[in-house]
């Protein structure tokens, strides 16, 4: 699939435990990991999102990918559990 | 200010530009047995470019109990005792941090910056707390201003003969570190300062800087989260949670899909009839409905059936075969199918 800065792509999964999740120009080949339960990940340089680490219930996770800068974290979304 | 990427990926050549991806998964390295993912959708995003960064900070992390960017200011924080505002910490940009961070003017005891807002972290319902750090940080928890407290991360591990001490806070003047830990831990059920027998519950998020470089310590980007993970986990965070950086190991353990994609786009076709609205650009989706034979290798995971056409652009979109649910909206879902441009026939 096709994600660039120009083509973004918005990426939804459900998921439960403490999943890494990443997008890849191969198997892996460069690559970057956009939805970890480390938000300071390789100093959260490419963290999109933070994946909820926990065993016992399902998280929606929702971001735009690739994105670019820096924006201010805040006005946080409501929990959403299934 | 939550740092994002500039586009690129982060490992192997980081300056290869993002383009034809593969969506990959993994467990890597706790509760990875305990570990699941079900019903992935990815689709084009068709909104502002600008805001898509803010849309994503906006929606991370989930199940939050306590947030602080300090880019409205130090209201949320009281200060010592009867003290309504911290008595040296105050809220200044940081350049090398590109916003609004908390600092502190001056050494103080008894903690100096405390949250206003309560969170409940108990034995039962644990806490994973993160922020980030530059300088000589010491960070606890309290019942009130302070009242019975404990000191989780600070700059010395011997603090207390290492009592209620969760992690070392690195001596760092130069650079920004991210903490990461579990509170309260498997062996710390009570306050250590105050009533110590008193029980960890509700508590204040509290900051100071004690001993050394305390008007060179910054704090920002806290977040508290529900942990929701195993003791073990929990224990392998803490122990990790002063380093610098993980380091990166890549072992794909993803093991099934069934994917089902098609490509589409906002556009009228020539007939007048058929009309993809933005957001259900459908590139790649798995609900693992149909499992896989085994034997398939993990790598089948990500591949899509069908790529997205950027040169053409053009789709056919037919039926409404449901309704998807993103954080945008709700968006009818079509099946699409990109366009033979010489004939205008769908190539499905």
């Amino acid at each position: 699939m096709m994600c660039t800065p120009q083509f973004q792509c918005s990426v939804s999964f459900y998921t439960k435990g403490r999943a890494w999740q990443g997008f890849a120009d191969g198997f892996a080949g460069n690559h970057v990991w956009s939805a970890t339960p480390e938000p300071g990940y390789m100093g959260g340089e490419g963290v999109h999102a933070q994946t909820v680490h926990d065993n016992d219930n399902w998280h929606l996770v929702e971001y735009i990918f690739p994105t670019t800068g820096k924006q201010p974290m805040q006005h946080f979304a409501p929990v959403v559990n299934i | 200010m939550f740092p994002v990427g500039d586009g690129r990926y982060t490992e192997r050549d980081y300056t290869a530009t993002i383009g034809a991806t593969h969506f990959m998964l993994e467990g890597f390295d706790y509760d990875c047995e305990n570990t699941w993912l079900d019903d992935i959708v990815i689709s084009r995003y068709t909104g502002s470019s600008e805001q898509a960064a803010a849309i994503n900070a906006a929606r991370q992390p989930a199940n939050v109990l306590f947030a602080e960017d300090f880019e409205s200011g130090s209201s949320g924080w009281h200060g010592q005792g009867e003290n309504l505002r911290p008595q040296s910490a105050f809220v200044t940009e940081s350049r090398d941090r590109g916003g609004m961070v908390l600092s502190f003017g001056a050494c103080a005891s008894g903690g100096d910056a405390f949250s206003t807002a309560n969170v409940e972290c108990t034995e039962e319902e644990r806490c994973l707390v993160s922020y980030w750090v530059k300088g000589r940080a010491w960070q606890g928890f309290a019942e009130g201003y302070p009242g019975n407290h404990i000191w989780t991360a600070v700059p010395d591990p011997d603090y207390m003969g290492g009592l209620g001490v969760h992690v070392q806070q690195v001596h760092d003047t130069g650079n920004w570190r991210h903490i990461e830990y579990v509170f309260p831990d498997t062996a710390t059920s009570t306050f250590v300062h105050g009533d110590n027998t008193a029980t960890i519950g509700s508590v204040h998020i509290m900051f100071e800087g004690f001993d050394n470089d305390c008007s060179a310590t910054f704090i920002d980007d806290i977040t508290i989260t529900r942990f929701g993970g195993s003791d073990a986990a929990a224990e392998g965070i803490n122990s990790h949670a002063n380093s610098e950086f993980s380091s990166s190991s890549s072992s794909s353990s993803s093991s099934s899909s069934s994917s089902s994609s098609s490509s589409s786009s906002s556009r009228l076709l020539s007939d007048g009839v058929c009309v993809c609205s933005a957001n259900i650009d459908i590139l790649y989706t798995a609900n693992f409905e149909d499992g896989v034979p085994d034997g398939t290798p993990p790598v089948s995971a990500v591949q899509p059936i069908r790529a997205f056409n950027l040169a053409s652009n053009l789709v056919c979109c037919h039926s409404v075969v449901g309704v998807a649910t993103t954080g945008l909206g709700l968006h009818q879902r079509q099946r699409c199918w990109p366009m033979i441009q010489s004939t205008g026939a769908c190539c499905r």
